[in-house]
């Protein structure tokens, strides 16, 4: 069993500089737990308490029934992936492999047995004599991988592993760590700044910013219900749009108005904002690109603007411009229903429509989405 | 290459030519004189050996007690540099990983340490190393006295050379283990390591570069040595080579024939060491100049 338990766990560096604030959570057995957030959210701070390499300054971490907040490192039986690797550069990726079972004092044809098998699933058998200074960026993560699985830990600890390859390799090796979490059944705990690695990786994600925990939730709860407009903004690319708008509330039920046009909410949030008795009130009203169209000049709910910048990315473009004096982007495909290119450049006029399929609806004083009874 | 390429590849060739000379000159006018007799030397001190003598060699051999001299020199150079190595290597780990006051303040002492010349301490380091008493303080009826540690032996000289040479090591050190990713300790320390075979294991053979760039500095300071011995060392068995050598000068007369032989004999020891070692030698010191 290897559930672990967050509770209230705070970090404290000399200097009363809090990295980590009352962190609560609960990892089941063999779950993908994916910790993001910007840099000095205390993400990896809090993989490091877990991993026993920074100290706890108040709360108690379980790792099982056990209370580790003074079990060594060695004790905890975890095993860690790090960014830069940490291969030891004077042993062979053989020795690499075997060196924390040769420790343990497992005889040796298991040792042999379990790097030759570690080796084997990660493809790296015929570099097994070589020193990690002879290979690949992409070769030393699996490596460091090997390293770790050769453990057969309780949990996983990866600090952004995939930070130092190229965009190719980060794709394929993060397929592949996804492959290695279903064939090993262990929990796994992932740290990254990346919120496309933490949407496709994780059973759960965890997103911190300032060392709180900002939401706790499947990848698809954290994309479509944020919680507070950090989230909103972290998660999805391009980053979701936000503009000023006001709630209201008549006999129809509850709309949005933003800029002359009042957009009623869709049933579902109609239910739960009249649950949660919202007021009506000032608002950020967030919308992201994929849910903003180009419509004909003149259709409701549409507002006209100017191209600024065209991306073309291939299967679409997104395109950014002004509305409400605030850069807004819009994905579109980039073939249209005839398979012709869909094409703007900047100068080009535009009209944009809203619909109320997809919006977020954050208190513009507390940040936090309405659709939440905080 | 272009004609100018050329010319600076030939004029580099030459510039180290003339270098190599003015260091190998003095070695090899040395290595001429110890071939003469004294009559030679004194008449003619840069020319070839007329006659051609060889009983130079034999005779300083016997002089000097080289066998033992040597045996002296060099177990005295290879513990006080493996212990140097040993102890230096170790604190500068621990000052550079643990940020605290005490190390911060520790770390200065060691720089400090390194300014203060030798002749500054040398005579209250004789007193403490000596039998004698080093100070007594009477209060009342009751007199306190410290003796000295009487240390003035080898052993003795072993223990001042790590109290000497451990701060320019301990700063080599420091720089070097900076550039160490902190990460492979923490690797270790999952994987099972105390802190002892974090240690051993993973920092002490990343280390291998400065090793040898502060084996080479110790190993010529100890065995070209004069000065600490002479205060040290009191009986004629415990003499390491140079202070043998010194035998063949006094202050009346010098027997330079003998002298030069001596001299021969007490370098041959490091050169055939440097050749042996070269490759490694010339590669630790590369690789410490890279880091």
């Amino acid at each position: 069993m290897a559930d672990l338990s967050f509770r209230n766990i705070k970090k404290v560096y000399d200097g009363n500089v809090v990295a980590v604030h009352d962190f609560n959570l609960d990892i089941k057995d063999k779950e993908f737990v994916v910790f993001v957030g910007p840099s000095g959210c205390g993400k990896s701070t809090t993989l490091r308490m877990v991993a026993g390499l920074e100290s706890i300054t108040d709360g108690e971490l379980y790792i099982g029934d056990t209370l580790v907040n003074n079990v060594a490192p060695k004790d905890r039986d975890i095993a860690m992936v790090f960014q830069n690797y940490a291969l030891y550069p004077h042993m062979t990726v053989y020795n690499n492999m075997a060196f924390s079972i040769k420790l343990r004092k497992v005889p040796r044809e298991e040792i042999d047995r379990r790097v030759r098998e570690a080796a084997e699933i990660l493809g790296i058998t015929e570099f097994l004599q070589r020193k990690p200074k002879a290979l690949s960026g992409g070769q030393r993560q699996r490596v460091a991988i090997g390293r770790a699985i050769v453990r057969d830990p309780k949990v996983f600890l990866l600090d952004e592993p995939l930070s130092n390859l190229d965009a190719k390799l980060r794709a394929q090796t993060r397929t592949e760590i996804s492959k290695l979490h279903q064939r090993l059944g262990t929990t796994f705990i992932y740290v990254t700044h990346d919120q496309v690695e933490a949407m496709t990786l994780g059973d759960r994600i965890v997103i911190m910013k300032d060392g709180f925990i900002q939401q706790v939730g499947t990848p698809i709860e954290v994309f479509h219900f944020p919680r507070n407009i950090f989230v909103a903004g972290f998660i999805g690319t391009p980053q979701m749009n936000f503009f000023d708008a006001e709630l209201i509330k008549d006999e129809n039920g509850y709309s949005v108005k933003l800029l002359g046009m009042v957009i009623r909410l869709n049933d579902k949030m109609q239910e739960v904002y009249t649950k949660n008795n919202v007021k009506p009130m000032p608002v950020i009203l967030g919308v992201r690109a994929e849910n903003l169209a180009i419509v004909p000049q003149g259709s409701p709910l549409s507002v006209d603007t100017i191209v600024e910048v065209s991306e073309m990315l291939g299967n679409e473009v997104h395109l950014h411009a002004y509305i409400d004096n605030k850069d807004t982007a819009i994905r579109i495909p980039a073939l249209d229903a005839d398979a012709e290119s869909i094409f703007y450049q900047p100068g080009d006029k535009i009209t944009v429509g809203f619909n109320n399929k997809a919006l977020h609806i954050f208190d513009k004083e507390k940040k936090t989405n309405l659709y939440y009874n905080d | 290459m272009t004609g100018e390429n050329k010319f600076f590849k030939y004029l580099k060739i030459v510039i180290g030519f003339l270098v190599a000379i003015l260091f190998l000159l003095p070695i090899f006018i040395l290595l001429m004189d110890s071939f003469k007799n004294q009559r030679g030397i004194l008449t003619d001190v840069l020319g070839w050996p007329n006659p051609f003598i060889f009983d130079n060699y034999p005779k300083a051999m016997e002089k000097m007690n080289f066998f033992n001299s040597l045996w002296n020199s060099v177990w005295i150079t290879v513990v006080s540099t493996a212990l140097i190595l040993l102890f230096s290597s170790m604190a500068a780990w621990v000052l550079v990983r643990y940020k605290t006051k005490i190390s911060k303040v520790m770390f200065i002492l060691f720089a400090v340490a390194l300014l203060i010349p030798f002749q500054c301490v040398m005579l209250p380091l004789m007193s403490i190393m000596g039998s004698k008493e080093v100070f007594s303080i009477t209060l009342g009826d009751a007199t306190f006295a410290l003796n000295g540690l009487n240390i003035l032996n080898p052993f003795g000289l072993v223990f001042t050379y790590l109290g000497f040479g451990c701060s320019m090591a301990i700063m080599l050190y420091h720089g070097f283990i900076k550039g160490v990713p902190e990460e492979l300790e923490e690797a270790a320390m999952i994987d099972g390591c105390s802190m002892f075979k974090t240690f051993w294991k993973i920092v002490f053979p990343l280390l291998s570069p400065i090793n040898t760039t502060v084996a080479i500095l110790q190993i010529m300071w100890i065995w070209n040595d004069y000065l600490l011995p002479s205060l040290v060392l009191k009986e004629q068995s415990w003499y390491t080579l140079p202070l043998q050598t010194s035998k063949f000068f006094s202050t009346f007369t010098s027997s330079w024939d003998i002298a030069t032989a001596a001299l021969i004999l007490s370098m041959l020891p490091v050169v055939i060491f440097y050749l042996i070692a070269q490759k490694k030698i010339i590669k630790g010191v590369v690789d410490g100049a890279i880091k």
